[in-house]
C-alpha cells in the first residue's frame, strides 16, 4: 500500500506539472527544430501557415492523446520539420517545414507509417 | 527523461509493478514506456523500449501474490495488427516474457524456478468508446495459470490533444486460480472493477475497486 500511495503522489504531481511543462516548452518557439525531443507536444495548438512550406496531413487511426503524441515525436525528429500542430477532431497533421527544406509525399507518409498510423489525404499550401 | 517528475515516474515503475490491461504495449519507435500495475493481490512493473512500429522489448517484475513469489524476466510486446479508420483505430497485440520466478513455493528455503507468460491481446477505440480483451496464461516449471480479462470504456466528454483525457470503465476478470487459495478461501473466479482513466500528455493512470474488495491503481509514463 505503501508503494501504490508513492506512486499515487508521483502521478498527481506529473499530470499537475504536464501543462508548466508545455508551457515552458512553447516558448522555444521558431527554435524547436533544434532541440526537437523537448519541443511540445502535450498540447493542442494552432500554427500559422507558412507560404510554400506548411503541409496538412489527414491521417486515419488518430484518435487519441497517445497518437498525437507519436505522430508529434516521429515528426520532430525529421530535419525538414520546424513545427508540428495535432487537430484530432479533423485527424489532421500539420506540419510547417524549416526554411530552405523540402518533404516528398513519399516521406510523410513513411513518417505517418513508421509512427503506427495510415496517411489519408495531404495538401500543401 | 527529460523531467525530475519523469525519472521518478521512472524509478517507481523499477521497484514496483504486474498488469492485466497494458495499455498501448508498443509505443512509437525509440520511445521509452514504464508502466507499474496494481491489482488485487499484485503488483507487477514493465519498463520497454519500442524498437519499431510493431516491436518493444523490456524488463518485467512481478510480484505474483497469492504464488508467493517474484517474477523477474525479459518480455516482447508484439503489434500484430493494427487496423487504422477514420474515426477509430484496433489493435491486436502478442506479449510473452521469459524468467525467474524467486520464493518458497511452499517448501523450505526459497529458490528460483524458471518461469515465463505468454498473452494475446485486442483492443478497439473511437474518441467516445474503449473495448478490449486479453487471455494470458503464466507457467511456473509446469504450473499454468490462465486468466482472461476485458474493458469497456466511455469517454464522457471528447477531449482535444493536450486536455485531460477521461474514460469511465469497467474491467471483468476471469481468474480461476483464485479458487483454489489455500485455507479455502477461494474467491469468485470472476471480479468486475470499475475504474477511471485519465491520461494527458506522456502520463496514464487509471484508479479502481474491485468486487473483492481490491484497489486497482495502474500507471503508464512515456518519454
Amino acid at each position: 500500500m505503501t508503494k501504490l500511495t508513492i506512486t499515487a503522489i508521483l502521478a498527481a504531481l506529473s499530470l499537475g506539472t504536464a501543462p508548466a511543462l508545455a508551457a515552458q516548452d512553447m516558448q522555444h518557439g521558431a527554435h524547436q527544430h533544434d532541440h526537437a525531443d523537448e519541443a511540445p507536444v502535450e498540447a493542442e495548438r494552432a500554427i500559422a501557415p507558412v507560404a510554400t512550406r506548411t503541409i496538412t496531413a489527414t491521417v486515419d487511426g488518430m484518435v487519441c492523446d497517445f497518437c498525437a503524441r507519436s505522430l508529434t515525436k516521429v515528426l520532430r525528429r525529421k530535419e525538414a520539420v520546424e513545427d508540428v500542430a495535432i487537430d484530432l477532431t479533423a485527424k489532421t497533421v500539420t506540419i510547417v517545414l524549416a526554411d530552405g527544406a523540402a518533404m516528398t509525399d513519399e516521406e510523410v507518409e513513411e513518417a505517418v507509417l513508421s509512427a503506427g498510423y495510415n496517411l489519408a489525404r495531404l495538401e500543401r499550401s | 527523461m527529460r523531467t525530475p517528475i519523469g525519472l521518478a515516474l521512472a524509478a517507481s515503475a523499477c521497484v514496483a509493478a504486474l498488469p492485466r490491461a497494458e495499455a498501448r504495449p508498443v509505443s512509437y519507435p525509440q520511445g521509452w514506456t514504464a508502466q507499474t500495475f496494481h491489482e488485487a493481490e499484485r503488483n507487477a512493473g514493465l519498463v520497454h523500449y519500442t524498437l519499431d512500429t510493431r516491436t518493444a522489448l523490456g524488463l518485467r517484475v512481478e510480484d505474483r501474490g497469492d504464488g508467493d513469489h517474484v517474477f523477474v524476466g525479459a518480455q516482447a510486446n508484439r503489434l500484430v495488427k493494427r487496423w487504422n479508420a477514420r474515426d477509430s483505430q484496433a489493435n491486436l497485440y502478442l506479449k510473452g516474457a521469459v524468467g525467474l520466478a524467486r520464493g518458497d513455493f511452499g517448501v523450505d528455503g526459497a529458490e528460483a524456478r524458471a518461469a515465463g507468460l505468454v498473452a494475446v491481446a485486442g483492443d478497439w477505440e473511437d474518441r467516445r468508446l474503449f473495448v478490449s480483451g486479453a487471455a494470458r496464461a503464466y507457467a511456473v516449471e509446469g504450473q499454468v495459470q490462465a486468466e482472461q480479462s476485458a474493458r469497456l470504456g466511455v469517454a464522457p466528454y471528447v477531449a482535444e490533444f493536450g486536455a485531460i483525457h477521461t474514460w469511465l470503465m469497467v474491467q471483468l476478470d476471469h481468474r480461476p486460480d483464485r479458487q483454489d487459495l489455500p485455507g479455502g478461501q477461494g474467491e469468485d473466479a470472476f471480479t468486475v472493477t470499475p475504474l477511471v482513466r485519465l491520461f494527458r500528455g506522456p502520463v496514464l493512470l487509471e484508479a479502481g475497486y474491485s468486487t473483492n474488495d481490491e484497489p486497482l491503481f495502474n500507471l503508464t509514463y512515456r518519454f
